[in-house]
C-alpha cells in the first residue's frame, strides 16, 4: 500500500515538475517576474501544485481523517463546512484586490506591491479563524 | 428544533459517548444535539431513530409547526 502510494506520488510530481518546465518554456521570460526565467517560472509553479496535493492527499490519508471529529455528520465538520464557505467568497475577493493592486503597483514599480498578498492572505486566515470561532460558539457552544 | 434525544438515550441507558459510537459521530455532535443547538443532517436523523428504534419525526419536532401534520397526498399539502 505505501509503496503503491509512494510510485503514486513520485509520478505525480515528475509529471508536475516536468508540465512546469514545460509551461515555463512555452511562455518564455516572464518580465513581472522580475528577471526570473521562464523554466523557474514553470518549477516554482509545479512545486507549488504539488505542495497543494501532497498536503491534500496527507490530510485525506492521516489518522485524523477517520476520527468520528471528521465524519460527515459530526458538529466539528458542520462548523469547518460553515465556516470555510462564508469565507471563500471573501478570499476570492480579497484575491482579486490583490491581483489589481498588485498589477497596478508592479506597473507604478512599487516595492509594497510584494508585500500585498502576504497580507491579503493574512486578511483571508483572520476571517477564516473568526468566523470558524463564530460557527462553534453557536453550535456548539462556550462550555462543551 | 427540539429533539427527545436526550430522554431517550437516559431511558436506554446510554451514555452520550455510546450514542456517538452508534450513530458514527463525535460525541460533542451528540451534546449540541442535545442542547438544540445543532440540527442533524437528515442521514444522521435517521441513524439516531434506527438506535431508539423510533421514527425520525418522533425525535425530531419542528418549533414552528410541531402539531401540524403533512399529507402528501392531499392537494392542499397541510391538514
Amino acid at each position: 500500500m505505501l509503496a503503491r502510494t509512494s510510485r503514486t506520488l513520485a509520478a505525480t510530481a515528475v509529471i508536475l515538475v516536468v508540465t512546469g518546465c514545460l509551461l515555463g518554456v512555452l511562455l518564455g521570460d516572464d518580465a513581472p517576474a522580475d528577471g526570473l526565467d521562464g523554466v523557474l517560472v514553470g518549477l516554482a509553479v509545479a512545486a507549488a501544485v504539488g505542495v497543494h496535493l501532497l498536503v491534500r492527499s496527507a490530510a485525506g490519508r492521516g489518522v485524523e481523517a477517520a476520527t468520528p471529529e471528521a465524519a460527515e455528520d459530526s458538529v466539528e465538520r458542520r462548523v469547518w463546512v460553515t465556516a470555510s464557505s462564508g469565507a471563500f467568497v471573501d478570499a476570492v475577493s480579497v484575491l482579486v484586490l490583490v491581483v489589481l493592486v498588485v498589477l497596478v503597483g508592479l506597473w507604478a514599480d512599487g516595492a509594497w506591491a510584494r508585500w500585498l498578498p502576504l497580507a491579503g492572505l493574512v486578511v483571508v486566515l483572520a476571517d477564516l479563524g473568526l468566523r470558524a470561532r463564530r460557527a462553534w460558539r453557536r453550535q456548539v457552544g462556550d462550555g462543551a | 428544533m427540539r429533539s427527545r434525544v436526550r430522554e431517550l438515550r437516559a431511558a436506554a441507558g446510554l451514555t452520550q459517548a455510546d450514542l456517538a459510537a452508534r450513530a458514527e459521530v463525535s460525541r460533542r455532535t451528540i451534546i449540541s444535539i442535545e442542547q438544540g443547538r445543532f440540527d442533524p443532517s437528515l442521514p444522521l436523523a435517521f441513524r439516531l431513530a434506527r438506535v431508539f428504534g423510533t421514527r425520525v419525526d418522533e425525535l425530531f419536532i419542528p418549533d414552528d409547526d410541531g402539531d401540524r401534520t403533512v399529507d402528501v397526498r392531499s392537494d392542499e399539502g397541510v391538514v
